[in-house]
């Protein structure tokens, strides 16, 4: 299983180039996809999920080119969306009921199993009866991965789903997500770095419609190692700082002293003092460096 | 806070492209209809004046209908623009009051909506201004006309309006409320526009009933220079409902909260504890990836049940289950009182509960059909659910399938509506023949196809326009526009535009509902109806291919890209479905052309006939004065083929001389609807055929001397019927022909009479001789057929077996032959020239001299014809000697053929509606309808037949008006006077009423044949009075005098002229002035008792008498001297009511009874004689001093 996309690239009519020359391979497993706001993360996820067409570029998924094909692509996908609404009046057993005809689920009795599946895969069995529409976020945002398994997907892709949940929420949503992204090819786009830690296999990083990095998470750990380093200084001093290192972030820490961190390929010494890398430095720093 | 809000919504409708649309359309419409019509409007007396006050009224409430539905674009989308943007989260957040939050928002919209309603009465008035307008039909600039309209009527109902749509819209924060809201307040006026009474008149929401209440009498005259009627009535009403839409306001402001969500108290789901694990001994069932269907098989049921979801969502929803409920009523209302034959309601049949006004239902109809339809396709992308749904992997087609469907669905409950509520209807007027089957048919086949085909443009629309309210507009106007195709045909000179193949859904000839007979069923407009709906379902299929074309899904930005979308979706079998009905379309439209231009046809559009009119006169009016033989006897074998619905008339027709003359030119004017073979027995030389006219001259080899006469034999038989036109008077039961089609001599006197249209033809002013009374060269000629005297009459009638063959004369011989039944009929002595055949299937119940012949089903009324025929005969035969006829033969014939009664001879052919009249049983106490058709038929045994009126002027004052008056007579002997009364006085109203609407009124003495409301209406109810103010026994023998001197007579025949001179000699000088009044002049009254008050012994009563003579247009004048004389009722404390003899000045009058018992109430007139203007004041309650 493998979806291929080779040299897409997406123009909006306002100027704003949204994908430039996009190339990536991936395969099973939970991929990340990690950017900034107005990246082109959505852009591309929506061109994958074949509800808008790119300038140029392929996408094939098995070998089949799925930009002519799309039907073939919908049949094996899962996709959820950024935002999405519900109907209105409808409890969440009869909305995936509904889903699940539409997903092609012909056979009652097997839609009321999946059914059933999904609503107790995402906890959502006892609310099942309510409207959706009457839902809190965190689970409006699992009856969006309930609806999207209805179908058994090969493709998942989910669109920013962590934004806005609360910590707990966050959690059991990924959970879920890692319970059913075992055996198919899984897309998650986030901009929050510690869901990639937690659940993804491979993982890219893109800024400005390029994919800017592509590795797996511990790769991208090995490739920073000894590289980060902390140091204690005077706010007032960071700018200076900034001129002559690459700084990732800055964390107050009392008074107006603040705890800076910095990539360095070379070895500084004190008060510089090494730190432990993590997956924030490594996306801190492709965006800043346009690549490690 | 105000201000800002204030202008920034100012500024945003600034900016929107709604307003600029709407103010453009209507600016247009109204602009072009006033600068039509008043270049249109040719002067003279029946000229209207267009922007006369009433006329204005006319039109501002016409597109009223139409404006309202833009205000739930403006004002609704006021507040609704913030919730469906989501600004509303931070906006309400912000320290902004309520009430200025919403004030500003509903002036600012309000203030948009003026200047768009500003539109209609600024493009009229321009249109008045325009070069090419008739100056004659525009009075003056009228802006003060303008100014009050919008005040009273105008306004306050948009008010009104604008102040549910801003309750609803703000209350539930959804648009579309906004327009169901204006789709009831639409039909809750409908509904009351069926009860014309002052009381409802408060209710109207839009004063329509008042403001009809106060009109409906008016003549021209009054319509064109009448101010508009505002009175205390109307006043009420518009404070009622400013002070409504108020209060209204004023609850909406205070119940408006400034949070996110609608409503705070509805239940939102717990957030649940949450279980941060999944349950690990969760295991998936069987995998399902290979189960997945997308077979033709499983579309048609994921379609299907997917669209009873959406449907549930629709019918489940409380708006449409209020408009339901209102529908409902609105159609039981429909159903019960409908088609009433003089006041007398029709029995419930299945047939007549399917005959609601499909004209009002169909715009209700297709209003749900539009904005379900939107709401359906829109769902998705509103409740932001697309993304789910466009990536299933499902092509468009089920998506749009599945909405239509449930739109298909949801037309099935509405039409269901009809059903229900016609069977309650039956069923609680305890009328069991419910016909279920005949229900389903019209209902959900040939009703449904319609609106299922409006249902496929509501699709494609939809799809098309991104805004759905702009689409819904678009949509609303689409059926008005092609309704007004015909119109903007004439109108524009444009002929192609009249082509039916153009006029989208709709059928030549059936635009509101079927006519349905229980004998033959829909006829033959069901195959013409089948083939239309079959070419406009193509087109509509082609919409539907189109919007699967067009099915927005995804994402796309480009019209390129757009434009790519469609053409990748017209690749493959979807291209190929759609170029193969297209083609479809293209074939059948041009075969449906061809037929109707090419085949052998038989109807005559209106432009035709026009031309046939102008034709006949100018090439054939220069032998209107000839004189021609009459037909004197006729020979005649009619073969009936109700299977094959042919007929095929064979026989000899006699022709004399009548007249001391001789002829040697020959006119013989044939049939236009079927194929005629003449064959002059009589040697003579054909000079001239003209087939566009159907004349024939011929010279005869030796002229005709007094007595002589001519012989000839005619062959006549129906062109063969084709799919769309029916060339053949026969039906498949209840054939119904008429003598019309045997050749006639002499020129035929149908000639164009609208100004407009004789100019059109270059026809100069009215060249034709008018038949005047006075004319002693036309009084040798009775009505149709322009006979003079009877004739003898023999027919041989042949039928298929199962059917009755009936002709005027004596039954001599029937029997079988060949498999055909055959009825031998001959008239027993000469005979008036009516000829007519019928043949059907009957059952018959005979009394006396008098056979029924009706429909199997339809004995209800057989026994009140059969009553009141024998009662009139009792009366006629009192007064003025036997009936000619040893046998009458009653015979009921279908609805489609008219809804009259007549006389053929001795055969009385009744239409089926006389028959489905519903007369209480059990009371019978009431007017009976039938009861008196049949007293009038028989009326005529005397009165139209012993007496025949010459065919000028007023003579239909000897014949239809005297058979009013017996009957009445026959009426009031049978079910006494408070019934005639009730009677008159309907007859009164109906009579100011149609006065109202024509331009042409004469006096009685000169009304003409077409003029059914003076002949029929005004003849009985003067004939009436006459009879009742000199008394009952010398009128009648005055009558009986004229019958004596005119019975048979030999020309010169009766004349209204010399009918008034045999009354005025029966008549006391003293009342002379009544039959001027009467008969002569167009005389109204209106006079009014001011006061009545009783002391010890004396009855004070003060008249005001008032006269008038009007002329045509209804212009009137009072008659300054006068002494007339006057019946009043003086009604004690047990409703004893004396009647004493009052004579009136004009002016006010004081008169005195000596009274001794105790009087409660006083009535001028109360046995509801005269034509009284005003009968409100004619009645009084005695005060006591």
């Amino acid at each position: 299983m493998e979806l291929a996309i080779k040299d897409l690239e997406k123009i909006y009519p306002n100027g704003t180039k949204a994908l430039a020359e996009v190339n990536l391979t991936i395969g099973v497993g939970m991929f990340g996809l990690l950017g900034p706001n107005g990246a082109g993360k959505s852009t591309l996820m929506r061109t994958i999920a074949t509800l808008q067409k790119p300038d140029k570029g392929t996408i094939s998924f098995n070998n089949i080119d799925i930009l002519k094909n799309e039907m073939s692509l919908r049949k094996r996908l899962g996709y959820l969306p950024q935002e999405f609404g519900v109907y209105p009046r409808m409890s969440a057993r009869n909305l995936l009921d509904y889903l699940a005809q539409l997903k092609g689920v012909a056979s009652k009795s097997r839609r009321k199993e999946w059914v059933n599946y999904c609503l107790e895969l995402t906890n959502l069995s006892d609310v099942a009866h309510q409207k959706v529409s009457g839902y809190s976020g965190g689970m409006k945002q699992r009856f969006g991965i309930a609806q999207l398994l209805l179908n058994d997907p090969q493709l998942i892709i989910v669109d920013e789903p962590t934004a806005g949940l609360d910590p707990e929420e966050r959690q059991r949503f990924l959970n879920v997500l890692r319970a059913i992204g075992r055996n198919c090819i899984v897309i998650f786009s986030t901009h929050i770095v510690e869901d990639i830690k937690q659940l993804c296999t491979d993982m890219a990083i893109m800024n400005e419609g390029l994919i800017l990095e592509r590795c797996k998470p511990e790769e991208a750990l090995k490739r920073i190692k000894h590289k980060i380093y902390v140091v204690d200084i005077e706010e007032s001093k960071v700018p200076a700082l900034k001129e002559k290192h690459v700084v990732l972030s800055t964390k107050f820490v009392k008074n107006d002293r603040v705890s800076v961190r910095i990539f360095s390929e070379h070895q500084l010494s004190p008060p510089f003092a090494q730190a432990s890398a993590n997956l924030e430095d490594f996306y801190f720093i492709t965006l800043k460096k346009g690549h490690v | 806070m105000f201000k800002i809000i204030f202008t920034e919504e100012l500024r945003f409708w600034k900016g929107n492209f709604l307003p600029y649309v709407f103010f453009t359309f209507l600016f247009i419409v109204c602009f072009m209809s006033m600068w039509g019509m008043a270049s249109e409007e040719i002067s003279g007396p029946g000229m209207t004046i267009q922007n006369s006050e009433w006329r204005l009224y006319e039109l501002l409430t016409f597109l009223q209908q139409l404006i309202i539905f833009f205000v739930p674009a403006i004002i609704g989308h006021s507040v609704y623009r913030d919730f469906s943007s989501g600004i509303h989260k931070l906006l309400y957040a912000y320290p902004i009051g309520k009430y200025n939050y919403l004030l500003a928002k509903f002036a600012s919209a309000f203030i948009v909506l003026l200047i768009i309603a500003a539109a209609m009465g600024l493009g009229l008035f321009i249109g008045s201004l325009m070069p090419g307008v008739n100056p004659d039909a525009i009075d003056g600039l009228g802006m003060g006309r303008y100014l009050k309209l919008y005040l009273w009527i105008l306004l306050p109902n948009l008010i009104l309006v604008s102040a549910v749509v801003f309750a609803l819209v703000s209350q539930w924060r959804n648009l579309y409320l906004g327009f169901i809201g204006v789709i009831i307040l639409f039909v809750l006026t409908k509904i009351l526009g069926a009860f014309p009474f002052h009381a409802i008149g408060y209710l109207d929401p839009f004063a329509e009933v008042l403001s009809n209440l106060q009109t409906r009498y008016w003549t021209l005259t009054e319509k064109n220079f009448n101010a508009f009627p505002v009175d205390t009535n109307l006043l009420v009403n518009r404070i009622i409902w400013i002070l409504g839409s108020i209060t209204l306001m004023i609850y909406t402001f205070r119940k408006f909260r400034l949070h996110h969500f609608t409503d705070l108290s509805k239940k939102r789901t717990q957030s649940q504890k949450i279980n941060v694990s999944v349950k690990s001994d969760l295991r998936p069932p069987s995998a399902i990836r290979h189960e997945l269907s997308f077979s033709i098989k499983d579309q048609f049921h994921t379609i299907w049940r997917l669209s009873n979801i959406d449907f549930k969502s629709i019918i489940t929803s409380w708006p449409f289950i209020i408009l339901l409920l209102i529908g409902f009523i609105m159609v039981h209302i429909q159903q019960r009182g409908m088609a009433p034959q003089h006041g007398v309601p029709i029995l419930p049949t299945t047939a007549e509960m399917l005959r609601i006004p499909m004209f009002i239902f169909s715009g209700i109809f297709n209003l749900l059909t539009f904005l379900y339809s939107g709401l359906l396709i829109f769902r998705d992308r509103q409740s932001q659910m697309s993304g789910l749904i466009d990536t299933t992997p499902q092509p468009n087609h089920v998506f749009l399938l599945t909405k239509w469907l449930a739109v298909l669905k949801m037309q099935w409950v509405l039409l269901s509506i009809i059903l229900i509520a016609g069977i309650s209807v039956q069923i609680s007027e305890e009328f069991y023949q419910i016909d279920l089957a005949h229900y389903l048919f019209e209902l959900f086949i040939l009703q449904f196809i319609h609106f299922a085909i409006w249902a496929c443009v509501a699709m494609f629309i939809h799809s098309l326009i991104p805004n759905m309210y702009v689409s819904f507009i678009i949509l609303l106007l689409i059926p008005v526009a092609v309704l007004m195709m015909p119109t903007a045909a004439e109108m524009l000179d444009l002929p192609w535009l009249g082509e039916s193949v153009l006029h989208f859904n709709l059928v030549p000839d059936i635009y509101v509902g079927f006519t349905y007979s229980d004998f033959n069923g829909y006829g033959s407009m069901l195959s013409t109806y089948v083939v239309y709906k079959a070419y406009w379902a193509l087109g509509a299929l082609i919409l539907l291919c189109l919007a699967n074309v067009i099915w927005k899904r995804g994402r796309t930005f480009t019209m390129r890209e757009r434009l790519q979308n469609r053409r990748r979706n017209v690749r493959g079998t979807q291209g190929l479905l759609l170029m193969g009905f297209f083609l479809l379309y293209l074939s059948m439209g041009g075969w449906v052309y061809h037929q109707e231009h090419h085949r052998s046809r038989t109807f005559y559009t209106q432009d035709e006939e026009d031309q046939i009119y102008a034709e006949n006169e100018k090439r054939y009016a220069q032998y209107m004065g000839m004189v021609q033989p009459r037909l004197a006897a006729a020979h005649l074998n009619m073969d009936i083929y109700p299977d094959t619905r042919d007929f095929h008339l064979k026989g000899n027709l006699t022709y004399v001389n009548k007249v001391d003359q001789e002829i040697d030119t020959i006119l013989v004017g044939t049939s236009f609807k079927d194929s005629v073979v003449i064959d002059m027995k009589t040697p003579a030389t054909l000079l001239h055929k003209d087939h566009q006219i159907k004349y024939a001259l011929y010279v005869l080899d030796q002229p005709l001397c007094a007595g002589d006469s001519l012989q000839m034999t005619i062959d006549i038989q129906n062109h063969p019927n084709t799919l769309f036109h029916d060339n053949s008077r026969v039906n498949t039961n209840g054939t119904f022909i008429t003598g019309q089609i045997i050749p006639t001599l002499g020129v035929r006197h149908a000639f164009l009479k609208n100004a407009d249209k004789r100019k059109k033809y270059g026809l100069q002013d009215r060249t034709v001789k008018e038949l005047l009374p006075s004319d002693p060269a036309l009084l040798g000629y009775e009505f149709f057929p322009n006979n003079m005297g009877r004739i003898e009459y023999e027919t041989v009638i042949t039928t298929s077996e199962d059917q009755i063959g009936l002709s005027m004369g004596d039954l001599i011989d029937s029997g079988e032959r060949n498999g055909r039944r055959y009825f031998h009929y001959k008239s027993n002595g000469p005979i008036k020239n009516s000829i007519s055949w019928i043949s059907g299937k009957y059952d018959m119940k005979s009394e006396g001299l008098i056979d029924v012949y009706h429909h199997p089903d339809h004995h209800f009324n057989v026994d009140y014809l059969i009553e009141g025929a024998q009662m009139s005969m009792a009366y006629c035969e009192q007064w003025f000697g036997p009936l000619q006829h040893e046998k009458l033969r009653m015979v009921e014939f279908p609805l489609t053929e008219g809804s009259y009664a007549s006389l053929n001879g001795n055969m009385i052919p009744i239409s089926e509606v006389k028959m489905l009249c519903d007369i209480d049983h059990e009371k019978n106490s009431e007017y009976n309808h039938p009861f008196f058709v049949a007293a009038h038929e028989i009326a005529h045994y005397w009165w139209g037949h012993k007496v025949d009126p010459a065919n000028v002027k007023g003579g239909q004052l000897v014949s239809e008006g005297l058979a009013e008056y017996i009957s009445k007579r026959v009426v009031e002997q049978r079910y006494g006077q408070e019934v005639i009364r009730k009677h008159r006085e309907k007859e009164q109203n109906m009579y100011f009423e149609i006065r109202g609407q024509k331009a042409d009124e004469v006096p009685l003495n000169m009304a003409n044949l077409d003029q059914q409301y003076l002949n029929y209406v005004k003849g009985g109810l003067c004939l009436t009075l006459l009879s009742e103010y000199i008394g009952e026994v010398r009128f009648n023998q005055a009558l009986a005098k004229f019958e004596k001197t005119y019975r048979y007579k030999a020309p010169p025949f009766a004349t209204s002229l010399v009918f008034l001179d045999t009354l005025r000699n029966a008549v006391p000088d003293s009342l002379h002035y009544l039959v001027e009044d009467l008969f002569e002049t167009i005389t109204l009254y209106d006079h009014s008792i001011k006061s009545a008050v009783r002391t010890d012994k004396w009855l004070e009563v003060i008249v005001q008498a008032r006269k008038y003579r009007s002329d045509a247009q209804g212009r009137r004048q009072e008659v300054n001297e006068f002494k007339d004389y006057i019946r009043i009722g003086l009604v004690d404390a047990n409703g004893v009511e004396k009647i004493e003899w009052i004579c009136l000045d004009q002016g006010l009058n004081t008169i005195k009874f000596k009274v001794d018992s105790e009087i409660v109430q006083v009535v001028i007139d109360p046995d509801i004689l005269f034509l009284d203007i005003d009968r409100a004041d004619n009645i009084i309650m005695v005060q006591r001093r």
